[in-house]
């Protein structure tokens, strides 16, 4: 847990940020489901973890709205996050080492 | 010529999936592969695909990546096949394929270089150029 | 330390945005334009969010960060919509 958590402020502008998030969190499950499918049409695990990242880039940004003061991170959403980046460096790597 | 010494990776068609971009792409390396050892100017080049001069220099610059195509020193700058044992058992295969395949190949390769979806996935390719 | 981990991600998304912008200046292809600047945009969050929990800790950067993020999908968006077969 961020031990400077209180210090940050509340929401500054509860109504705009409600709605970018609303945003936000609707274009990374659209990005995802295309990515999906790319990934179902070229079967290269790069773009399925395109559609991970994204997808767990939505679910974060949505768990916010259940969270008190939503400017910090929680763990899960840190665990998740890392998740997903480190799907993204490895599918990298394997396409660069590993692919046939 | 010993193909039946082929070793399972020499798949033409493999080749021309996964280097060859374009149909001009394919009738240059031809052109190089069949004009051996002769070197080509870009305009030179240009005037007998029928190509305009900038795809002909991006045709160029992607032969030369793929290590197929070497630049001979002179001036203008001209480009000629780069030989290698490996390289020329290829060759006579994809020269085969195509005299005999133009069609399926020709189809292949416009199905392939009309995805901007695989564009994306080749831009994060940062070390594959090297191997033939 | 996740002020780490949201370096580590701007890392990440910056080398995606590279790739994809470089990809662009050799093939042209527009999608790659539109997910390289988006990328771009997910940097900027991510630098933002690791500013936001070590920098600046008297002003609230959440509304920037959610702006950039908000800017960074809508470009991938578009492209993705109208640039994919």
């Amino acid at each position: 847990m961020n031990p400077l958590a209180d210090q940050l402020a509340p929401l500054a502008h509860p109504v705009l940020d409600v709605f970018l998030l609303g945003f936000v969190v609707a274009c990374s499950f659209i990005a995802a489901l295309y990515f999906l499918r790319f990934w179902k049409s070229t079967r290269d695990p790069l773009f399925l973890a395109f559609s991970l990242f994204f997808a767990i880039q939505g679910i974060n940004y949505g768990s916010l709205l259940a969270v008190e003061h939503p400017n910090e991170g929680n763990f899960w959403h840190t665990v998740i996050r890392f998740v997903a980046v480190a799907g993204l460096l490895a599918a990298m790597v394997w396409k660069n080492f590993f692919e046939p | 010529m010993s193909e039946q010494s082929l070793k399972p990776g020499l798949d033409p068609y493999q080749f021309i999936r996964e280097k060859i971009d374009s149909v001009p792409h394919l009738e240059a390396l031809i052109l190089f592969w069949n004009s051996r050892p002769v070197g080509w100017t870009c305009d030179e080049l240009a005037s007998r695909l029928y190509v305009p001069s900038e795809q002909v220099a991006e045709v160029i610059r992607d032969l030369v990546r793929l290590q197929i195509v070497h630049e001979t020193h002179g001036s203008p700058a001209k480009y000629s096949y780069l030989p290698s044992e490996e390289k020329n058992t290829m060759m006579r295969l994809v020269d085969e394929v195509y005299r005999r395949d133009l069609v399926r190949i020709s189809t292949m390769i416009h199905s392939k270089a009309s995805s901007p979806i695989r564009e994306f996935a080749r831009a994060f390719r940062i070390r594959k150029e090297r191997d033939t | 330390m996740s002020a780490a981990l949201y370096i580590l991600t701007s890392l990440t998304t910056l080398l995606c945005a590279i790739l994809l912008l470089r990809g662009y200046a050799r093939v042209r292809r527009r999608l790659l334009l539109w997910s390289g600047l988006c990328f771009i945009g997910l940097t900027v969050t991510n630098i933002l969010k690791a500013g936001d929990l070590l920098i600046f800790l008297h002003t609230d950067l959440f509304a920037y960060r959610l702006g950039s993020a908000a800017v960074a999908m809508a470009l991938l968006i578009f492209g993705l919509v109208w640039e994919s077969q």
